[in-house]
């Protein structure tokens, strides 16, 4: 072999182990990025199952009500009904006139009892919360609290436009459910206060109240109530912060992306 | 040759024994695949090695003969059409591949008294045909999806032994002539051709062992 060939041998040996270097930076580099989009593609997914199982929860949640709904209306209100006649019957014929007082009194009684359970089917069965827009749940919500006269309420709803879909509505209105329940039962506040407001691109939900508050250490994991709100947020992909200090009330703030 | 040279020289062949074991355990896995085809060729490779040590010790020129039309070629070409046909799905680069290869034995009917060039020649040319389909190899791996699970990989183990093989030893072949007369670096350089050899056999076993079929 001339000194040509040689020359040659040794430009491709190094030609070669030039690319072999290259070509394994190259692959470690790659197998990193791809692993990390993997990581969050399996992420997205893993949210994406967590809303379709709430989503489906609820779902079932709201047939399961729907069937219990049914059930009374149809079965039991229907039997009580028959029961209200047979004592309407028997007080209207005067048979045993001793005690028609009282068989009026029991008709009277299951009357009541048809009445609310009426209302209870009609509450489970009826999409309320579906069809009405989130202002007015809430409204309607502290028009409650108002009715107990104990306390002063302020709303201020700037989303009126804004169609959610129904598991951020819910959750809301839980929300503010749990929050106000917790209010009244424990803080010892006299004002309540909520709003909701839409920024750009979130949905900002703070609610308030003026009590003596708590310390949020002392209560970690142990209110179901809670922790609950806090899952429930964070199944959605929002964000969910408590501040409570000693005689300073309580301040929930929870925020959705809304893009 | 040093004790060092004779340990590896046994070393390699226990190795290439080990390899046909682990070669014939994985034959009912891999009997659905072309992989089957490894197999046999880890086992011709194996008989090749083991007649020229013991078969042909005594007659070095046939030894040769051995190498250089029979026991090297099956390698390149076998090579070829795994990575070529096989892997890359390419039949026109094995036939291309092959054709050159074939091509690059010529100068030796026509001026057979220089036969270490020759030898030098269709190596270095086999050598790289190889390296391309090797880097061909990689690129396909690096830009598939399937990096992530590398460890199922046959091809990913099979390439990297190859490229550190033939690599490591283009020079000592290419150069045997020169390298043969310059004793230190002969020693040094056969070492390394050994240990790579060894290393390349290690990873033939964990293809074997860990690979998957059919995956790619």
């Amino acid at each position: 072999m001339g000194e040509t060939e040689y020359i040659l041998v040794i430009i491709l040996f190094n030609i070669f182990l030039l690319a072999f270097l290259i070509a394994a930076i190259l692959f470690v580099v790659q197998y990193r990025s791809k692993k990390k989009e993997n990581l969050a593609t399996l992420q997205k997914q893993e949210i994406l199952h967590q809303q379709e199982l709430l989503s489906s929860q609820i779902d079932m949640q709201i047939q399961t009500m729907q069937h219990i709904g049914r059930e009374i209306h149809d079965n039991v209100g229907q039997k009580l009904t028959l029961a209200s006649l047979y004592a309407q019957q028997l007080a209207f014929e005067n048979k045993a006139l001793n005690i028609s007082h009282k068989i009026e009194n029991i008709g009277e009684i299951i009357n009541q009892s048809l009445s609310e359970l009426r209302l209870l089917s009609k509450s489970l069965t009826n999409q309320h919360i579906d069809s009405s827009p989130i202002s007015s749940l809430l409204k309607q919500e502290f028009a409650k609290i108002d009715e107990l006269k104990k306390f002063k309420t302020s709303l201020n709803i700037d989303v009126n436009d804004y169609a959610l879909p129904y598991q951020t509505k819910s959750v809301i209105l839980r929300i503010v459910q749990e929050f106000s329940q917790n209010s009244i039962k424990h803080s010892g506040c006299q004002m309540i206060t909520a709003s909701l407001t839409r920024t750009n691109d979130q949905l900002v939900l703070t609610i308030t109240d003026d009590g003596h508050g708590f310390d949020l250490s002392e209560h970690k994991g142990a209110g179901i109530g809670l922790t609950n709100m806090r899952n429930r947020v964070e199944s959605l992909g929002g964000y969910y912060e408590m501040k409570s200090d000693k005689n300073l009330g309580t301040t929930l703030c929870v925020r959705f992306d809304t893009v | 040759m040093n004790d060092f040279h004779h340990l590896m020289a046994e070393t390699l062949i226990v190795l290439q024994f080990i390899t046909v074991i682990v070669a014939l355990f994985c034959l009912p896995k891999l009997k659905n695949s072309h992989w089957k085809w490894f197999v046999f060729y880890i086992c011709i490779v194996f008989i090749v090695e083991a007649l020229s040590r013991w078969g042909l010790k005594n007659h070095s020129s046939y030894r040769v003969y051995l190498y250089d039309f029979f026991g090297i070629p099956i390698q390149f070409l076998f090579f070829y059409w795994l990575y070529a046909n096989k892997s890359l799905r390419n039949k026109r680069l094995f036939w291309i591949c092959c054709g050159i290869y074939i091509l690059s034995f010529l100068p030796y009917f026509m001026i057979f008294t220089k036969v270490n060039i020759v030898y030098s020649l269709s190596y270095t040319v086999g050598n790289i045909l190889l390296m391309l389909l090797v880097f061909l190899e990689i690129f396909k791996q690096i830009k598939s999806e399937k990096i992530l699970e590398f460890r199922t990989n046959m091809m990913f183990y099979i390439n990297i032994g190859i490229m550190f093989f033939y690599i490591g030893t283009l020079p000592f072949f290419s150069f045997y002539g020169l390298i043969y007369k310059n004793h230190a670096l002969w020693v040094n350089y056969y070492a390394f051709f050994m240990v790579a050899n060894h290393v390349m056999y290690l990873l033939f076993i964990a293809a074997l062992i860990w690979g998957k079929p059919n995956t790619y």
